[in-house]
């Protein structure tokens, strides 16, 4: 089921109603078999994975609990970082794997076979099952607690509004969340739908119109001018933007119907003026899972500066690597790595809360936020590209184009027009939680706001179904 | 309510509230839709054709759904005699076929690649099956270059689309004086008609299946002169090797496979194929004869489907130019469609085969009278009207 199918607000009004009425256990029985069917919609038959691994992580973490022995602490970790990781590497990152050996055994003249397995992969195996980790982990560290009640662990693990496509959540904030008597916070509703509301915008008006011409242009980069490679680009990097952090709008105010918080995971991005302040505002549920599970461990910068910038390319390569099986990843990881270590080396790390006050930015932080957002584009060739090869022609045509001709318009300039309102928009409201947090305006203005995006939502949306990007990761 | 008393409720009717004039708006127009007969779902609009014979049915705001419409027309049918194709076989209708008017169904727009006719051939129910089959192939089934298609999609009923319903609202929002009809059949110039293009245009569906155009009938001799009405036009697409003619130097031969597989399926299970290429106009045919790029896929589509359907045993006619019938392009309506009297020669010429004639007992004599009228010009024949159930 997806977020942007009258099905989903059928579904979604269905569960709400069901959902107040009932006492705390009932509740979460109710989302955990909405979430499953959520989830099932998609395809029954991975549920038993989802399942799987929740089964073994739920006794996992029992077990850590139940023994001080070091050694069968260990293996128990183990056995959980085999299941999660084991699945993921099976269903995502098996034939890329084998794939890339295969190719670098014939560069050096042997001929190997190897079995390809084509499995489809599970939509959002890579957000649930990293959710999944950071609690056994937490709970092997002794920073959490074992949970006991089977029902609030899967409902942590499949609560349906995040379940595909993030946040990712810890489970030390999330599972006291299902332990608590939930109330009815009105005003919380009534701001979670307007989060709904915006992220219904992204997705539908801005990300799904951009991506016809974004498709068509890197579809066939060797017959496309370069500028409108390079419109595509920025297409590119504005529906990404609208497509996840939509899908995160939808989610978190979806999940405060529920009385439920879910983490922040986009905090105005464009507007950052550093790449370390990018790493901040772009998917921080990511971004903090990687600092504290993988960065922290293998030393942060408590080492030397060699070796921290080593675990900053480590991080940033497998962060890219966690987005898709194919070296575009991680290249696109790698380069964020590059550009990090290059503004820490400049000293130029800026971070929001330093964000000059007032409605316009300074000509210096104008400046450094147009740098910022065309390194960020740059990384997006490789991200969108589906090849390699594809990507360093999408970049040569792009940089031969203004000795090719006369600038060009985009070829479709309605979607530009909608991400610039967005942009606008998002300006001027970059201090809140979301664009549409505003409770203290006049309710006529709110609802005259609430009007014209419903109808612009109705009437500039596309109709074309596009699945959230990321989706597929 | 936990803990909030009537809160939930107090909520529910603010949103229910907010989201009422987006409801009335759409509501109104959505009932605008189904008094226009637009937003039927095709088994509805198979029931009215059936009980009123001068319905016709043509969608202009919604998905046409030409797959689900035709294909359950053919399972209602159960017709004896099926016309099978795209768009280029519509103009066989029943009254072509005297006698056997009354088992006639015309499936044209059912079938537009090889994909759609294996899986035609592969999900027609057993008995009774069609025992004549008139097959349309086009070109650009077996261009190489051509999407294959391979869709078939006979589940979907544009009627049932949000996308299409919320396509259908934005253009009425964007042209207010479409709406005013909806709501006043009589406003429209054929109110009997079931969907926006058949009422506004008096063009659609018959319940045969065939296809009404209604353009106006030229009045003067020059009138009558060829005018490329498909958009984009046809010679332009051939030109430039683009729409359904992209450049190919032969046919593509796993397609041509599965054109045998098909047409061996339905003879096995005693369907006669009867198969044609429908005819495309003189300037075009010139093109294709002769640009360098054109010519090969051309000539190997009329030559190598002739000796599938020879290798099957059946009946294949070359109509792909109006003068293989002796005719000329007055007799098309564009490019590549032409209108009724032509497929009243093509149907004559194929009863020139007296095995055919004889699955067709009644048919000839039709043909032979439209053609000898006065009144049959080179779009319309005076066909005589179909023979009621239970008249001799």
């Amino acid at each position: 089921m997806t977020f942007t199918t009258p099905v989903f607000l059928v579904f979604l009004v269905v569960v709400f109603l069901l959902y107040w009425p009932l006492p705390r256990r009932g509740q979460n029985a109710l989302l955990l078999g909405a979430s499953l069917v959520f989830y099932g919609w998609w395809d029954w038959r991975y549920l038993f994975l989802l399942l799987f691994t929740a089964g073994v992580d739920y006794g996992v973490a029992l077990g850590l609990a139940r023994s001080d022995a070091p050694g069968r602490r260990r293996a128990l970790l183990l056995a959980s970082l085999t299941a999660n990781l084991g699945v993921l590497a099976t269903f995502k990152y098996f034939d890329f794997f084998a794939g890339s050996l295969r190719s670098l055994l014939l560069a050096f003249g042997f001929e190997p076979s190897f079995v390809v397995l084509h499995l489809i992969l599970p939509v959002g195996v890579s957000f649930y099952t990293f959710q999944a980790l950071s609690y056994t982990i937490d709970v092997y560290r002794g920073r959490l607690a074992a949970v006991r009640d089977p029902l609030q662990y899967l409902c942590f693990i499949s609560f349906f509004p995040q379940l595909v496509a993030g946040p990712i959540e810890r489970a030390e904030r999330m599972l006291p969340q299902y332990a608590r008597e939930r109330r009815f916070d009105p005003e919380a509703a009534h701001d979670g739908l307007r989060q709904m509301l915006w992220g219904f915008f992204k997705k539908m008006v801005v990300a799904d119109t951009l991506a016809p011409f974004v498709t068509a242009a890197y579809t066939s980069p060797s017959t496309t001018s370069g500028w409108q490679l390079a419109w595509a680009t920025y297409g590119f990097a504005f529906q990404i933007y609208c497509d996840f952090s939509g899908y995160t709008d939808i989610a978190i105010g979806c999940a405060r119907l529920f009385d439920f918080r879910l983490m922040r995971n986009f905090d105005y991005p464009y507007f950052s003026r550093s790449i370390p302040e990018f790493w901040q505002r772009w998917h921080i549920s990511l971004s903090t899972w990687f600092r504290d599970y993988l960065y922290m461990p293998l030393g942060g910068n408590r080492v030397s500066r060699g070796r921290w910038a080593f675990n900053i390319l480590v991080v940033f390569g497998l962060s890219g690597l966690w987005h898709g099986a194919n070296w575009t990843f991680v290249i696109w990881g790698l380069l964020h790595g590059g550009y990090y270590l290059a503004f820490v080396a400049v000293g130029a790390r800026s971070s929001a809360s330093e964000e000059r006050q007032g409605w316009l930015p300074g000509l210096r932080e104008l400046a450094a936020m147009v740098l910022t957002f065309h390194l960020t584009c740059l990384a997006w060739v490789f991200f969108r590209a589906a090849s390699v090869p594809d990507a360093l022609l999408v970049l040569s045509r792009i940089l031969a184009a203004p000795f090719s001709g006369a600038p060009e318009a985009p070829s479709e300039a309605a979607p530009f027009l909608w991400a610039g309102l967005l942009l606008l928009v998002e300006w001027f409201r970059r201090r809140e939680p979301h664009a549409l947090h505003w409770p203290a305006y006049a309710g006529a203005w709110r609802w005259a706001a609430y009007y014209a995006i419903v109808w612009a939502i109705l009437l500039g949306a596309s109709l074309s179904y596009t699945p959230f990007i990321y989706f597929q990761f | 309510m936990r803990g909030s008393g009537g809160s939930v409720v107090r909520f529910a009717v603010r949103i229910a509230l907010f989201w009422l004039p987006v409801v009335v708006v759409f509501g109104l127009l959505e009932v605008g839709l189904w008094r226009a007969g637009e937003s039927w779902p095709v088994d509805r609009v198979l029931d009215v054709q059936q009980r009123q014979p001068d319905a016709i049915f043509m969608r202009g705001l919604l998905d046409q759904s030409f797959y689900a419409y035709k294909w359950r027309g053919v399972l209602r049918a159960r017709p004896r005699v099926l016309a099978l194709g795209s768009s280029r076989v519509l103009k066989f209708r029943r009254t072509m076929f005297g006698t056997e008017s009354g088992v006639f169904y015309n499936a044209g727009g059912l079938v537009t690649n090889v994909g759609d006719l294996e899986a035609f051939a592969e999900r027609l129910p057993p008995e009774p099956t069609p025992q004549v089959l008139i097959l349309g192939i086009d070109l650009w089934w077996l261009n190489p270059a051509h999407a294959p298609g391979d869709e078939f999609l006979i589940e979907d009923d544009g009627a049932w689309s949000w996308q299409g319903h919320l396509l259908a609202l934005r253009t009425l929002l964007g042209r207010p004086s479409a709406i005013g009809p909806l709501f006043r059949p009589q406003l429209f110039p054929h109110p009997e008609g079931i969907g926006v293009i058949a009422r506004r245009r008096g063009e659609g569906f018959r319940p045969d299946g065939s296809l009404e155009s209604n353009l106006p009938l030229p009045q003067t001799a020059e009138g009558w002169a060829f005018v490329d009405r498909e958009k984009p036009p046809i010679l332009r697409s051939i030109r430039r090797g683009v729409g359904f003619f992209e450049p190919a130097e032969d046919v593509a031969a796993p397609r041509l496979e599965r054109l045998q597989r098909a047409l061996t399926r339905l003879r096995s299970r005693g369907i006669r194929v009867i198969g044609f290429a429908p005819p495309i106009c003189s300037e075009g045919v010139r093109l294709l004869d002769t640009e360098p790029r054109q010519s090969g896929l051309w000539n190997a589509f009329r030559r190598r489907v002739a000796a599938v359907f020879a290798a099957e045993g059946l009946s294949f006619f070359d109509a792909s130019s109006p003068d293989r019938l002796g005719l000329d392009d007055r007799y098309m309506i564009d490019g590549i469609h032409a209108e009724e009297t032509f497929h009243v020669h093509l149907l004559r010429r194929m009863l020139d085969d007296p095995r055919l004639a004889a699955l067709l007992p009644g048919t000839l004599p039709v043909l032979d009278a439209a053609l000898s009228s006065p009144k049959t010009n080179f779009w319309h024949a005076e066909l005589a009207p179909p023979a009621s159930p239970g008249s001799p």
